[in-house]
């Protein structure tokens, strides 16, 4: 997979102009995703009400892959169960790492599947997924470095 | 043109071909594309003659050293040897002795830090270094003032990326028993006056470490015209081996110093009760070492000093000016560290790109670089970025590279923005 995949129009778009990009205040939940070796910094946001993401945002300076994910994720969030935002995460995972997952379930986020091709950057990928089930558990802080 | 592009055009006895024809990995490519190595701060390459020594050993002289009686033994042990007097050489160091075989920089601090300063400091003892640091000049010396009480002090840097060295010598007192400064730096390219600090450092008999990783590939280096007590050198970064490196520290210092690690070789009698140690350098040499590295570093030495250390630091300074005056055409483009005194190293950021992004699209152009913040993030939270791309020079390197450079970084901004 090229270049161009990786970069393509919606990605790029979603970098360009990210979406819920805000400090949500006051959020029910919220935790910073870190990977320092990357230079990727984001904190994701999240109200949450009866079992449900009632709206999602986040803020930070990340590179455009992780940027473009962390946009696509808090759309796709709003209206979610915690299960199945949980299980969403997992399956982002999977996707990255080119296990079989559920396109259905990530439909609106599958244009990162590219990111698989260059392992470098899986970490930029699933950052903000990492940081909304840290924001979950009422983790602070988490890294993608290992 | 600037004063050093002039300079290095007019070398006519620069034949960079001839160079680049050393450097067997340089006819790669990468993407379909030649490869353009911008990355030589974080490792260099290898020319032939190193590749071919550490072949040459393991094909025809491979033993264990100052071990056996028998013919390749003896063979081993004299090529390491003569390879320790290269790097002797290659230094300015006194004598054999002083030139101790390590794994890399890394293990030149650490072993000063536990065997030198640790049993020397104690609560209010200051070790000072600045805030320029790599990772591995700080958390060594992070360790021991946790094992002992004393404390790190840190010289501040200016925006340029510059030692302050007013504040240095407000700084000094005799209370600090080490200072430890890095010669060339890694993620700004600043080359700090080390001489100058060694010299007010002796005012008050402070002992001085020097993190030479980044400057024995670009410097010609001295340590008694430097006179400072330790040199620390790493093998890759001098287009010899990884996994391989010196550390330098004057005779009597060492002499006086307890081993690091324990094991063969240091040893001179062995029994349950007690043990005592080698002469040096074997008493800082425990186990057996990497010795087809420690060849390949010799070689990488003789290399250098072929090529001409006085040539290369011209052609690359005419190579330095000429990149960095090409990048700051860039829209948007900022240069992060902007010393006077500079080697190798053009770290830049761009208004609005992530360095991350940067370095995968040109990477499809075939150009290496580093993304990130280059094991030192101190200095980078205070210059106000979590990350640079940066490009970084060698000797192979060549102006028509630095154009393909400035290509793709233009066109990953218009892919970008
Ligand atoms: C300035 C500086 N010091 C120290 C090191 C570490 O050297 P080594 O890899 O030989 O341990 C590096 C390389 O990353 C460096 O750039």
């Amino acid at each position: 997979m090229g270049l161009d995949q990786l970069y393509q129009q919606t990605v790029l778009a979603h970098n360009r102009e990210p979406q819920n990009f805000y400090e949500m205040k006051p959020a029910t939940h919220t935790a910073l995703g870190n990977n320092a070796l990357c230079g990727d910094e984001l904190r994701v946001y999240l109200e949450v009400d009866k079992g449900k993401i009632i709206s999602a945002s986040f803020q930070g300076e990340a590179c455009a892959i992780a940027t473009a994910s962390a946009s696509m994720m808090t759309e796709w969030l709003v209206g979610r169960t915690l299960t199945e935002a949980r299980i969403a995460a997992a399956d982002f995972e999977n996707m990255l790492y080119s296990r079989p997952f559920n396109h259905k379930l990530l439909a609106g986020t599958v244009s990162l599947e590219p990111v698989k091709a260059f392992p470098s950057r899986i970490k930029s990928a699933t950052l903000c997924w990492h940081a909304m089930c840290a924001a979950l558990d009422g983790v602070e802080e988490v890294t993608t470095e290992e | 043109m600037s004063q050093a592009e002039l300079k290095s055009s007019a070398t006519s006895d620069w034949n960079a071909a001839a160079i680049r024809d050393r450097f067997p990995i340089l006819k790669k490519e990468v993407h379909g594309k030649p490869l353009v190595y911008l990355d030589t701060a974080a490792s260099a390459q290898r020319p032939d003659v190193v590749i071919d020594a550490v072949t040459n050993f393991y094909t025809n002289y491979n033993a264990n050293v100052h071990r056996g009686v028998h013919t390749l033994s003896q063979e081993a042990t004299d090529l390491w040897e003569a390879a320790r007097k290269t790097l002797r050489r290659f230094i300015g160091a006194t004598n054999c002795k002083e030139i101790i075989f390590t794994r890399g920089m890394t293990e030149g601090v650490n072993l000063v830090a536990q065997s030198f300063v640790r049993p020397r400091v104690g609560p209010g003892d200051k070790i000072m270094i600045t805030a320029m640091e790599h990772h591995s000049n700080i958390v060594p010396w992070q360790l021991v003032c946790e094992q002992t009480g004393a404390e790190l002090v840190v010289i501040p840097v200016s925006q340029q990326g510059e030692v302050e060295l007013d504040a240095f010598a407000g700084m000094l007192d005799e209370r600090v028993k080490m200072l430890a400064v890095m010669h060339v730096s890694n993620a700004l390219g600043t080359i700090n006056p080390v001489v100058e600090m060694t010299r007010m450092a002796k005012s008050f008999d402070i002992p001085v470490l020097i993190d030479g990783a980044q400057a024995t590939p670009h410097l010609d280096v001295d340590v008694q015209a430097i006179g400072c007590d330790f040199y620390c050198v790493s093998g890759h970064k001098m287009y010899g081996p990884t996994g391989i490196g010196v550390l330098y520290g004057r005779e009597e210092l060492l002499e006086a110093m307890p081993p690091y690690h324990g094991g063969g070789e240091m040893i001179r009698t062995v029994t349950f009760e007690k043990s005592t140690w080698n002469d040096l350098p074997a008493k800082f040499e425990a186990g057996t070492p990497n010795i087809a590295g420690g060849i390949g570093l010799g070689a990488a030495a003789r290399f250098i000093e072929e090529v001409g250390k006085k040539k290369i630091r011209t052609y690359e300074s005419g190579l330095l000016a000429y990149g960095t005056r090409r990048l700051l055409e860039i829209d948007g483009l900022r240069i992060v560290g902007t010393a006077a005194n500079k080697a190798s190293v053009m770290s830049f950021v761009v208004d609005g790109i992530h360095p991350h992004d940067i370095g995968t699209i040109i990477d499809h152009a075939g150009v290496a670089i580093r993304t990130g913040h280059h094991c030192a993030m101190p200095i980078l939270k205070q210059l106000g970025v979590a990350g640079t791309a940066r490009a970084s020079l060698g000797m192979y390197n060549t102006r028509e590279e630095i154009d393909v450079l400035i290509s793709a970084v233009e066109k990953a901004c218009l892919m970008l923005r």
